[in-house]
């Protein structure tokens, strides 16, 4: 299935938490936040929400800035 | 004990530092201690997935405050999902208020912020906008629950310095919330001249970053605000056209 990660469509396997995905791109999911179409996914929520079909993800981060 | 209250909460330093520019993240625990800051700016971006690095969080020193910037929202409604999703994320209810569409002077629009200052202030935020020196939107601010007002002393990342003192000063005298005068001061003597002004505290980002000797450089940016404060706070001795003598008028030597 397809879903969209900061804007660019991504193929994943069926049945991958949002936690999965974070370390698909051996990012720390403690330093990620993750909105699910548009929703803040918790972080203690990140091994039990699953992504579907044409989900629209966005990984951010805290970074630099004044 | 002059202490900056802001929201209710009170700050030893009247110096907020940002944490972008730096040429490495792992010189902000040095430059936050250095500095004695006690709020430091970051922002919420999109993770560059294919370069890691470690996260800003863990240079920042825990008991310092977050205060996470709306840059790069274009309007209200951009800005206050920044806000949600900084809050929801563990930063904190404390946030800057930048709501910018000119991408040549990164100049803020009054309109819109004063918008996203509303919303987030009646969702219980501490909300700190960066604005023009203007009196009007100013008031507007407060009307909109604003906790501190932010006017900008030339533009984001110039060190052009106060460009914009006559306006500061108008908000300094009409505005009752603290001023933090956030954005183009280049050095440490323009942070002074806003502190001997009565501004309430300075945002220095660039400034520091931006230095050779980043590290001296926060030293002499704590000391100058530190500096300023206290002669706002002693009395700026009145000006004369006419030169005074310090010396005495009278028992010259050839008399």
């Amino acid at each position: 299935m397809k879903i969209i990660v900061n804007g660019s469509e991504k193929s994943i396997e069926k049945n991958i938490s949002v936690s999965e995905l974070i370390k698909s791109y051996s990012l720390d999911p403690k330093s990620v936040i993750a909105l699910k179409d548009e929703e803040v996914v918790p972080k203690e929520s990140f091994l039990d929400v699953m992504l579907e079909d044409g989900n629209k993800i966005e990984l951010l981060s805290i970074v630099g800035g004044g | 004990m002059d202490l900056l209250t802001i929201a209710g909460e009170q700050f030893n330093s009247r110096l907020l530092t940002g944490s972008g520019k730096y040429s490495s993240d792992s010189l902000i625990p040095q430059i936050t201690s250095i500095s004695q800051s006690q709020i430091i700016t970051v922002a919420l971006r999109r993770v560059n997935l294919d370069l890691k690095s470690k996260s800003l969080l863990d240079y920042i020193p825990k008991e310092t405050k977050l205060l996470p910037n709306t840059s790069g929202a274009r309007t209200a409604d951009e800005a206050v999902k920044i806000a949600r999703i900084a809050k929801a994320c563990g930063c904190g209810n404390w946030v800057k208020i930048e709501v910018i569409s000119d991408n040549k002077y990164l100049l803020p629009d009054g309109y819109e912020t004063i918008k996203a200052t509303e919303i987030l202030a009646n969702e219980g935020f501490i909300v700190l906008p960066y604005i023009n020196g203007d009196l009007y939107t100013a008031r507007s601010l407060v009307d909109a629950g604003a906790s501190a007002v932010m006017p900008l002393g030339s533009p984001i990342g110039s060190n052009r310095g106060i460009r914009c003192q006559e306006m500061i000063k108008i908000l300094i005298d009409q505005i009752k919330l603290p001023i933090i005068v956030d954005a183009g001061i280049g050095k440490p003597s323009d942070a002074a001249l806003v502190m001997e002004m009565g501004a309430d505290a300075c945002l220095i980002n660039t400034a520091i970053a931006s230095s050779p000797n980043p590290l001296l450089m926060a030293e002499a940016f704590k000391l100058a605000i530190q500096s300023g404060r206290k002669a706002y706070l002693a009395g700026i001795g009145a000006q004369n056209n006419n030169a005074v003598a310090s010396s005495p008028l009278t028992g010259f030597l050839h008399e």
